[in-house]
């Protein structure tokens, strides 16, 4: 046990507040405090736990392999209440964030950094352009939400590798980490409310006042990119997934994890070249999105947060350990590393 | 008279369909005891096939019965309840009631629905209530800004919906033929409407569509599907509106409850500009599927 580390995070109407002014610090913790809570103690080892039916005869995909792939035998702790308590809870913030207005007071306006440069450089001339655009971020959007579920989760891991429970636990995962991403994203979104790029314009040129996108909510929901955070927490799923579980095996595995990072990056700049977002709310987007979609899926896998209880090579030692401890002021959270 | 008999064609045929329901199983399949008991709530199997149920929903005596089917995907949810007699998802007659809530608003539908082998009717009207697209000036074309204004009220419909649906084995996979026509009400004279169902700007009051598709099928029982389908679209009232539209659909069913459905249909033809939006573009998404057994 080397250096440790206590992050604390007050609970309550500061956590706004924290969020607002120092989101990505405060979305690291809180991120790491609500995944961390069902890592610690709540699972029996596996070790401990009582043999699990073996799953059913697989199916072959002529593409991959003409023989039928290993059965795939889940090996890790199992969904816990605490997970499903959070996934409730950051699907219920993300649902209110979706109706809730934006602040009128906008902590953050305009382009800061290299904003202005990359608009000038990436964005389409044309609305009608831009439109298209937008129309492909929300297909890539859409891709990287699903992919996890339904290509990875149910197809491969139940249909191709015959395991209903590696797919239900999968896919519950998938789930815990889009909430936690939309529960971030969102509450940022109606605190920050930042103007989108394209808000100055309103009124004037191609886009008319009555449009849309500038008489709704829509217009000062800038920071940080939805499109961006919750694609790159598909990628990351679908990274962490395929080789911790080796769903396809060989450079297949690698190549889907390529893959899901080629859709989420094209989809993250197309938000740019629609005008619809900063780079930087594209960035910190990305970032968010990558933290959150590798910080909840290794916490399950024991990567992170204590001992390996699937795989005896990993040791405590080599690992990061998070704890989720109660402070004065709310909830702390504990790292050794 | 004619209704009344009409009626009683429609309730038998469900009945009479029962020997082509048994020849379409899969050849060599011996199957347990298929006097399974019958009860309200799921069972814990979910297989594809259910060795109480012998063949899905589909072999077990013909029955009244309560089913759902569930659709979600990015971003949206249609929960259905059916309520019917006959054998669920297969071969049934009785009444949908449908909720709808999607990105661009939330809607309801209701109506009647035969469903027999290679044959799947329903009739019945179709609320929607946009969240911000309003009914819009009558003009030749549209683009993507025309359909994104607040102009006027949002463009709340009523619509009057019949479908009907066939398929038919042929070579390696199956045929598809679809068609329907729609009755548009609820909206203000002289002006037109984004039909959210059908994805198309109507003349009210209506619009048709036909579909023609050929999916290959694949699995150990050939339980899978995949391939193209064209929709062809034409607003009687508006001048030169004939919609064409092309792109792949996809079935996997995993297990009797679970499938995995997609489609990506993009238009190729049409009067208006309006990306995507004009598309049947269901990406990925799951379908959960209920009876009580």
């Amino acid at each position: 046990m080397g250096l440790s580390a206590v992050l604390s995070l007050h609970l309550g109407p500061s956590w706004a507040r924290a969020l607002a002014s120092r989101s990505f610090a405060a979305a690291l913790g809180l991120v790491s405090a609500l995944v961390t809570a069902p890592a610690s103690a709540l699972e029996p080892p596996v070790a401990d736990a009582p043999p699990r039916k073996q799953p059913r005869l697989v199916n072959a995909i002529p593409l991959f392999s003409t023989d039928a792939p290993p059965p795939l035998i889940w090996k890790w702790p199992t969904f816990g209440t605490a997970d499903y308590a959070i996934t409730i809870a950051g699907a219920a913030i993300t649902f209110t964030s979706s109706i809730v207005r934006p602040r009128a007071s906008h902590s953050l306006g305009g382009p800061i950094g290299i904003d202005a440069d990359v608009r000038r450089a990436l964005r389409a001339d044309r609305l009608s352009v831009r439109y298209d655009f937008r129309d492909a971020s929300d297909v890539g959007l859409s891709l990287a939400l699903s992919w996890p579920f339904v290509t990875d989760a149910l197809t491969t891991a139940w249909w191709y590798r015959g395991s209903r429970e590696a797919a239900q636990e999968m896919a519950l995962i998938d789930l815990e980490a889009l909430a936690i991403t939309g529960a971030l994203q969102g509450a940022t979104n109606v605190l920050v409310s930042r103007e989108r790029p394209f808000g100055q314009g309103c009124g004037e040129g191609e886009l008319p006042e009555n449009a849309t996108d500038c008489t709704g909510s829509f217009h000062y929901r800038s920071f940080f990119s939805g499109h961006s955070a919750f694609s790159f927490t598909g990628a990351a799923l679908i990274c962490v997934h395929h080789l911790e579980n080796e769903l396809i095996g060989g450079p297949w595995d690698a190549l889907s994890c390529a893959g899901g990072y080629a859709v989420a990056a094209t989809t993250a700049s197309f938000r740019v070249v629609a005008d619809v977002h900063y780079a930087s709310d594209v960035l910190l987007g990305a970032a968010v999105g990558t933290l959150v979609g590798y910080s909840v899926p290794l916490l399950h896998y024991r990567k992170l947060g204590g001992a390996s209880r699937g795989r005896p090579s990993d040791s405590a030692g080599n690992s990061l350990q998070l704890r989720l401890i109660p402070s004065p002021n709310g909830v702390g959270l504990l790292g050794i590393f | 008279m004619r209704s009344r008999a009409l009626t009683v064609a429609c309730l038998a045929l469900p009945l009479l369909s029962v020997a082509a329901a048994r020849a379409a199983e899969p050849v060599g399949e011996t199957f347990p005891d298929a006097e399974a008991p019958l009860g309200l709530l799921p069972t814990s199997t979910d297989a594809l096939i259910d060795p109480k149920m012998a063949r899905s929903w589909g072999t077990l005596p013909a029955r009244g019965f309560v089913a759902t089917t569930v659709d979600f995907g990015v971003v949206y949810v249609r929960p259905r309840a059916s309520f019917g007699y006959g054998r669920p998802f297969t071969q049934w007659v009785g009444v949908d009631v449908n909720a709808l809530a999607q990105t661009s608003g939330l809607g309801a539908y209701s109506g009647l629905r035969l469903e027999i082998p290679h044959l799947d009717l329903r009739i019945g009207p179709r609320f929607f209530r946009p969240f911000q697209r309003t009914y819009l000036r009558a003009q030749d074309s549209y683009d993507r800004i025309d359909l994104e204004r607040e102009i006027d009220a949002p463009g709340r419909t009523l619509t009057w919906e019949t479908e009907l649906d066939l398929n038919f084995d042929l070579g390696p996979g199956r045929l598809l033929l679809r068609g329907s026509a729609s009755y548009v009400t609820g909206v203000p004279e002289g002006q037109f409407v984004f039909e959210e169902a059908l994805h198309i700007i109507v003349d009210p009051p209506l619009v048709w569509r036909t579909r023609v598709g050929y999916v290959f099928s694949f699995g150990s029982r050939r339980q899978h599907s995949f391939g193209p389908v064209v929709d062809f679209l034409d607003v009687p009232k508006r001048d030169d509106s004939k919609t064409l539209r092309f792109g792949p659909i996809l079935r996997m069913a995993l297990s009797r409850r679970v499938e995995v459905r997609g489609s990506f249909i993009v238009t190729v033809v049409s009067p208006d500009r309006i990306g995507l939006v004009g598309g049947d573009f269901t990406e990925l998404g799951l379908r959960y599927r209920w009876a009580s057994e």
